[in-house]
């Protein structure tokens, strides 16, 4: 695994995003628990331009994992609904920025990647939590999270464009060729 | 309470959750679930973490909705058409308080200090002192103009990084002690009760029928 990593320090830091986001994300209040923005997917999308592809898998454990000790939830459902959802969204994402990058923006590609998430949260649930009823809430839950992907795809579609940080990693990566 | 916690190894804290949250899985008494959820609940308080009531009460409104759709066993009542069947009833609460009552479990007993195994392990510690950085910067970020703020922020943590290492937030934070004895005894007194609870209707089966 550690062949993978080419900057610890930069995996790290997006990772340490991940967290912050979740942080910010989880003092919003929310009509329902089980409506999710997705801030912390933001520093995945963004990074999918300056990882490779087995950074950015480690970069959405890191996530799960930072998650799942910070908010203390590693023993709940949320865990697990989380944690099936972000890998699906980051392998998603990272499948469509290698394969796709030149028919989708960051927008295309965060909104594939909820529905990925969203769409693997509610099989989950279905098959654990709800059973066939699951359907039931899944038009608000695909609505809401195919709004928030937008914002967030518009935000690193962005923060890409103006990001010196970015710019420098680019940079950076390019030396490394 | 705090205190009590936070001097435990958060291993030792671990492996009390795991078993406590396995004995509370395989809780087949409905009562002794909701008793069990008001216990995490109550220790969740003494510790110091928040507790709001109602998104715990939509949880398990909206399971228990959920369950009600689909008609199991005796009509308890009818609501206009709608029948309220108990095995229904019984069924979405069931599940409901498992949701919410792990929920509790974890927050009580999983710890950020936890230092898990491997790459990934040392990955993740690097990814916490990094987050004690932007903690200590978050006053960069400005909503006013969020794109260059965010990027400023990016900036100065890489560069503190780059710098010879000094101590993190979370490394200037007191060591917080050795456990004592009586640090030990609620996690241990959790773990006896849970697993008596799980336990009990099958010994109270076996005591009933016991050859005389």
């Amino acid at each position: 695994m550690s062949s993978v990593i080419r900057d610890r320090r930069r995996l790290t830091l997006l990772g340490a995003f991940c967290l912050f986001l979740s942080m910010v994300e989880f003092m919003i209040p929310k009509p329902l628990p089980f409506l999710r923005l997705g801030l912390a997917n933001l520093p995945i999308l963004a990074g999918l331009s300056i990882l490779n592809p087995g950074e950015v898998m480690i970069l959405v454990i890191l996530k799960i994992l930072g998650q799942g000790l910070i908010n203390g939830t590693l023993f709940s459902y949320i865990f697990l609904f989380s944690a099936l959802g972000s890998l699906a969204a980051g392998l998603v994402m990272m499948l469509l920025w290698r394969f796709g990058q030149r028919f989708f923006s960051y927008i295309g590609i965060s909104i594939l990647g909820a529905l990925a998430s969203n769409l693997t949260q509610l099989v989950f649930s279905m098959l654990t939590v709800f059973g066939k009823e699951a359907w039931l809430i899944a038009p608000p839950f695909l609505a809401v999270g195919t709004v928030t992907a937008i914002l967030l795809g518009i935000f690193a579609q962005r923060f890409s464009l103006v990001s010196q940080w970015m710019k420098e990693e680019r940079r950076k990566n390019e030396g490394h060729v | 309470m705090k205190a009590m916690f936070k001097r435990l190894k958060p291993e030792f804290l671990f492996v009390c959750g795991l078993v406590i949250m396995i004995c509370f899985i395989f809780q087949g008494n409905l009562i002794f679930r909701a008793f069990q959820v008001f216990l995490f609940v109550l220790l969740s308080l003494l510790l110091g973490k928040r507790f709001k009531l109602l998104p715990n009460l939509i949880m398990l409104l909206s399971v228990t909705l959920i369950y009600l759709i689909t008609p199991r066993g005796r009509i308890l009542f009818s609501l206009g058409g709608w029948a309220i069947t108990q095995g229904s009833l019984f069924l979405g609460l069931y599940r409901g308080l498992l949701l919410v009552g792990l929920i509790y479990v974890s927050r009580c007993f999983i710890s950020p200090r936890l230092k898990l195994p491997g790459i990934i392990g040392s990955l993740l510690g690097d990814t916490f002192s990094c987050f004690e950085l932007i903690n200590e910067n978050k006053n960069l970020f400005s909503l006013r103009r969020p794109f260059v703020s965010l990027d400023e922020m990016m900036i100065k943590i890489s560069r503190q990084r780059e710098e010879p290492a000094g101590l993190s937030g979370a490394q200037k934070e007191e060591a917080p002690g050795r456990a004592r004895f009586g640090d030990y005894l609620v996690p241990v007194f959790l773990l006896i009760l849970n697993g008596g609870l799980l336990a009990f209707p099958y010994l109270w089966g076996w005591f009933q029928n016991r050859p005389v």
